[in-house]
């Protein structure tokens, strides 16, 4: 039983860590589901899991307006769980070049990647196998425990 | 398979200058497209005072700000406006993200769009 796709499809995927959505618009939704859940899970709060969520969605927009599918045809995203950081990767196999900022404030494109640096804490983008990877983290908040007396 | 509305853009006329769109449910690349024609007629026929109504907008991306601000000026060029109506507060922290917010004028409730616009004109 010979697989083209190899290794990462003899392991199954749990639908919490990944997703695949087509490349079509209709299909954001599904990504932000997807990404409000693991915000959820990961325990932030309501403003920081709309950052998340958003961030998301501008990533996935941007691989569906501007990207390519991978070679199953899809775009995929992937959840990675940190003690103190949550990750929400993004693949597609397009060549991603971020922009210079728009000059003009008053411009009507070129928006989101500008967005998507100012909701989470970390965006990397990286070329990984000929494909472009978005990985948007959160970072868990610490909260001061107790004032110290000493 | 059933088929779920995700967004939903009507319009109607609310006095003899200011015209309002709402635009409702999730608010993304998906919607963009059927928001701007909307507003490219409107302002063809001649409505060049539009108010887009967000009130039951859930959701808003960079794409529909983009429509929204490629609107405000091209209104502004012929002499009209564009106001948002908007009270979600995750969709107020986008426009705030975007930097854009200032560049609109917003208002809390239709109501409050159509008096300020009324004594404005």
């Amino acid at each position: 039983m010979s697989n083209s796709n190899g290794l990462a499809e003899m392991v199954a995927a749990d639908p919490n860590y990944e997703l695949r959505v087509q490349p079509d618009a209709s299909e954001l939704g599904r990504a932000r589901d997807f990404a409000d859940a693991a915000a959820a899970r990961f325990g932030l709060g309501d403003r920081e899991r709309h950052e998340f969520k958003l961030a998301t969605s501008e990533a996935v927009a941007n691989a569906i307006e501007h990207g390519r599918a991978c070679s199953d045809g899809t775009i995929h995203l992937w959840i990675t769980e940190r003690p103190r950081r949550l990750t929400l990767g993004v693949r597609d196999a397009g060549r991603f070049i971020p922009k210079a900022a728009e000059p003009d404030p008053l411009s009507d494109r070129g928006r989101g990647i500008v967005m998507m640096s100012a909701l989470v804490d970390a965006v990397a983008l990286s070329r990984v196998d000929g494909h472009t990877h978005v990985e948007l983290s959160k970072h868990r908040r610490l909260t001061l425990l107790r004032n110290r007396d000493n | 398979m059933s088929v779920t509305m995700t967004f939903e853009v009507r319009h109607w006329e609310a006095g003899p200058q200011a015209h309002v769109v709402a635009a409702s449910g999730e608010l993304d690349l998906n919607a963009a497209p059927t928001l701007r024609e909307t507003l490219v007629r409107l302002t063809d026929l001649g409505r060049i005072d539009l108010v887009v109504d967000m009130t039951d907008a859930t959701f808003v991306d960079s794409t529909v700000i983009g429509v929204l601000v490629g609107r405000l000026k091209a209104l502004r060029a012929l002499g009209g406006s564009l106001r948002l109506v908007c009270q979600n507060e995750n969709v107020l922290r986008t426009f705030e993200v975007s930097g854009i917010d200032r560049a609109f004028a917003m208002h809390p409730t239709l109501a409050e769009a159509l008096a300020e616009h009324n004594t404005v004109r």
